[in-house]
């Protein structure tokens, strides 16, 4: 029982973690931009909806508006910050990518962190513990993991099924022959930005359904959703998918049995060992 | 002046400090297949990315069907009608064969004729009918080609240039390679051609330039220029 109630934490925790690295690996695999500041842009989401909340708003409202809101949020950053680095190529692009991104999640970082020291987000369900067939499922767990999956299968049908998300595809896959079918690749590069930020947020939300986001916790989303995207082979979306869900299974076992601080050391071996046995991510998939 | 369909006058395109392309001029009118001869390094792949907008010309000016394109996207140029078929052929190779092809119809003034145009490639490849549901890198070489050709098609373009299409051909696949050329040609698609195999272009050519360094040293009906002594030494071997 106690291994099934495991798998079901970490596999919704997990699912989270699938949400922020598609957002690296589709920002990356679009633009070559390892987004340093990945993680910030959840903590903004929560604040958002905190402060929307505070005012009286709507939960639900409160939160797509935070959502929308931090979409808009990365636009801006993508557009106003990123378009020196797109002039670039090769490596001084990666290189300026990082530098420009990791300055932004440090200014945004000090500023939440001034600005708002005491902010706990968390939604609280007012619903007790499910017990079904003896097991005891949280719906607060079981919420986070259903609106991460419809979130996921959403963007894969987006990808999968419209124009606009095959030529998000193409660009990601070979940017001059995107260019030569009229893909834009500028203006697919801000949506999948403003994607990626708000997949991020909705990310925040749902970790505060199954534990408190506070301001400091940015830098250690960014570092999870970095590794979630190289486990996952870096340009594949359903690597990162699959390489969330393994690592927060695996999160979830070592924190149950070897503590938090422990818990990080394992997460990592568990990390490296997937990237030893298979460095194109973990499907394996070549692009 | 009216049937002409691209105009390059004067066209200066530089690598860094390095002149790649030196006063080109050169013109395709409706209707017809041109050929661009000339050595490795002669500036011929320069000068096609140069039309298509991936490189930007230093000096001059390039018009297609009247309007000027030099500074363009390479994207808006594909809007205006040009379909380029780079020699990297640059498919998506994790997409089906039928998904590269509906990428070739993402413009919207192709994807309206979508359906007719999907017709008329799978006339002209019927390999590729077979193949659609198969990924573009898991295809041979050949079958590639007709693929980079066959999306370039998609996209309704009213000059299709193509560079070294014949390259990595098994040898036995060439004559229909050049048949098809003609075929799209005759569809009313003008044809600006780079290629190695001189003899078989020749044959479906109207007019041939022949670039050397970077310069146009020779240009001329492709009659004349098969028979002119340079052009039997130098690229046919006789």
């Amino acid at each position: 029982m106690l291994v099934i109630e495991l798998l079901l934490d970490g596999i919704s925790f997990g699912l989270m973690l699938s949400l922020l690295g598609v957002g690296i690996t589709l920002i990356f695999g679009l633009g070559e931009i390892l987004n340093l500041a990945h993680g910030e842009f959840v903590v903004i989401c929560t604040i958002l909806a905190l402060i929307f909340m505070s005012g009286g708003m709507d939960v639900f409202l409160s939160i797509v508006l935070s959502l929308v809101i931090t979409g808009l949020i990365g636009v801006a950053f993508e557009r106003l910050l990123l378009f020196p680095v797109y002039r670039e190529r090769g490596e001084v692009r990666i290189l300026m990518g990082i530098f420009m991104t990791y300055g932004l999640s440090l200014a945004i970082h000090s500023y939440l962190v001034n600005t708002f020291p005491k902010v706990h987000f968390s939604v609280r369900l007012p619903y007790r513990e499910l017990i079904i067939g003896g097991l005891s499922v949280r719906p607060s767990t079981l919420l986070a993991a259903i609106i991460a999956t419809s979130a996921l299968i959403l963007l894969g049908l987006f990808l999968k099924r419209t124009y606009v998300g095959k030529a998000v595809r193409t660009v990601a896959q070979n940017e001059v022959g995107a260019q030569l079918c009229g893909v834009n690749p500028a203006n697919l590069r801000t949506l999948i930005f403003a994607l990626g930020t708000a997949m991020a947020g909705l990310a925040g939300i749902l970790y505060g359904l199954i534990a408190t986001v506070t301001a400091t916790l940015g830098l250690d989303f960014t570092t999870f959703a970095i590794i979630v995207a190289i486990a996952g082979g870096v340009r594949s979306v359903y690597g990162a998918i699959v390489s969330g869900i393994i690592l927060g299974i695996v999160h979830a076992f070592s924190s149950f049995f070897f503590g938090a601080s422990l818990s990080l050391v394992i997460f990592l071996i568990a990390v490296i060992l997937i990237v030893l046995a298979r460095p194109e991510g973990v499907l394996g998939e070549k692009s | 002046m009216s049937d002409e369909v691209l105009s390059v006058k004067n066209v200066y395109v530089s690598y860094g400090d390095f002149l790649v392309l030196k006063d080109i001029s050169l013109e395709v009118k409706e209707g017809e297949i041109v050929l661009i001869l000339g050595a490795n390094g002669a500036g011929k792949t320069t000068l096609l990315k140069t039309i298509a907008g991936l490189l930007r010309p230093i000096k001059g000016e390039i018009r297609f069907l009247g309007k000027r394109i030099d500074g363009l996207h390479p994207y808006e140029i594909v809007k205006m009608g040009i379909g380029y078929v780079p020699a990297e052929r640059d498919l998506f190779p994790l997409m089906s064969v039928m998904e590269n092809l509906e990428m070739g119809a993402y413009i919207a003034r192709a994807r309206k004729q979508k359906e007719e145009r999907l017709r008329f490639v799978f006339e002209l490849f019927p390999v590729l009918k077979e193949r659609k549901d198969q990924l573009a890198s898991t295809l041979s070489g050949g079958e590639q080609q007709m693929l980079a050709i066959a999306r370039a098609l998609m996209t309704s373009p009213k000059l299709l240039m193509l560079d070294e299409p014949s390259f990595g051909l098994a040898p036995k696949l060439l004559p229909k390679l050049f048949k098809t050329i003609k075929q799209i040609n005759l569809e009313g698609t003008a044809v600006l051609i780079v290629e190695q195999n001189v003899r078989q272009t020749l044959s479906i050519a109207d007019r041939v330039y022949v670039l050397e360094n970077g310069s146009i040293i020779l240009e001329g009906p492709s009659d004349r220029i098969r028979n002119d002594p340079l052009v039997r030494k130098a690229y046919l071997g006789i």
